[in-house]
């Protein structure tokens, strides 16, 4: 299934303007939030997988990471690890892409936590952050970071920013990239 | 005590060395040969505690002078270079910074909120900017933490 079949019902729930069946305004908010993680999460783990995978990119890497029956696609099932490897990427290389993609996994991940575990109260606030799950204000920054043309966005500068750090930053830097990888996993 | 788990992180079994305290994910392991606290921010406080508790466990076999302790930064000393580095370097007042337990991986991360322009379309992009600004200053504060944008007073 392709990534963008997350943000496609993301942006349904966003749309929906009666709910369906007996579920409560709430709870399609709630789901569409999940689901804008899973977009993101799911576009950033494939790219990645691709991108390492990738014979022009790199000539030994994948084979190397065979040897050592290390599977990336289940090793970036672990939502921390896939995020880990992106700062350590980051805190080895100093890349800004590698930054921005742990960043964008960590933040959204906020989000979907606040959305699916955070049910006591309608309006769960983090310090003086808050996502009011019953009566949003488009106004607010917080759901202007959940339109769907944001997420699309979004998920457009993830493949961006991973696409460019493979293909041209770390291209033939098998070496760097096999230490990275055996050691966070 | 000892006793083998996996640890999902490391794809291979650690020892675990010592259940260290009744705190969240507090343990002595050892993993790759190499003997160091779990990641944990709160760890430190707890290592002289952990060491007493070492030193009195008659069946362990690890030298404590030997210990190679991975040292992670306590979360109020986190808190107070974020707040001289936004406050001092990048002029920005008014930030709340409050620890936030992923209650799925375990991870505590800090989340710094910022006000914002209300007129701002995408916060994300204003805030990324400023977190690699930070990362500019300090890379390793820079993932300890997230932006998040205040929520406006209306």
């Amino acid at each position: 299934m392709n990534p963008q079949e997350f943000l496609n019902i993301a942006s349904y729930l966003y749309n929906l303007s009666t709910p369906q069946l007996h579920t409560s305004p709430e709870i399609i908010r709630r789901t569409h939030v999940n689901r804008a993680y899973y977009y993101l999460y799911h576009l950033a783990r494939k790219e990645t997988i691709a991108q390492l995978e990738d014979k022009e990119n790199f000539h030994n890497l994948p084979e190397w990471l065979n040897k050592d029956h290390i599977h990336l696609k289940e090793k970036f099932r672990d939502h921390k690890l896939l995020r880990h490897f992106y700062e350590k990427l980051y805190d080895e290389t100093n890349y800004d892409e590698a930054r921005k993609v742990h960043h964008i996994l960590s933040r959204y991940n906020i989000y979907r936590i606040l959305a699916d575990y955070h049910i006591d109260t309608c309006n769960p606030s983090i310090g003086r952050y808050r996502l009011n799950f019953q009566n949003p204000n488009p106004q607010n920054p917080s759901w202007k970071e959940l339109t769907p043309p944001t997420l699309q966005k979004r998920g457009n500068e993830l493949v961006e920013s991973i696409c460019n750090l493979f293909s041209n930053r770390l291209k033939n830097e098998d070496t760097t990239l096999y230490t990275i990888i055996t050691k966070i996993l | 005590m000892r006793k083998i788990i996996n640890d999902p992180l490391a794809d291979q079994d650690i020892e675990l060395l010592s259940p260290l305290s009744q705190s969240d994910n507090l343990y002595l392991i050892k993993s790759r040969g190499v003997t160091r606290l779990s990641r944990d921010f709160t760890a430190l406080s707890y290592i002289k505690t952990l060491l007493q508790e070492l030193e009195s466990e008659s069946t362990t076999n690890i030298n404590l002078n030997m210990l190679n302790l991975k040292r992670e930064p306590l979360i109020e000393e986190l808190k107070a270079k974020i707040e001289t580095l936004l406050k001092n370097n990048l002029k920005i007042a008014h930030i709340d910074i409050e620890e936030f337990k992923d209650p799925e991986s375990g991870e505590t991360q800090i989340i710094v909120t910022v006000p914002l322009d209300p007129n701002i379309e995408d916060p994300f992009e204003e805030l990324d900017k400023l977190h690699a600004e930070i990362g500019r200053f300090d890379k390793a504060l820079a993932t300890k933490i997230i932006l998040l944008p205040a929520e406006p007073t209306e």
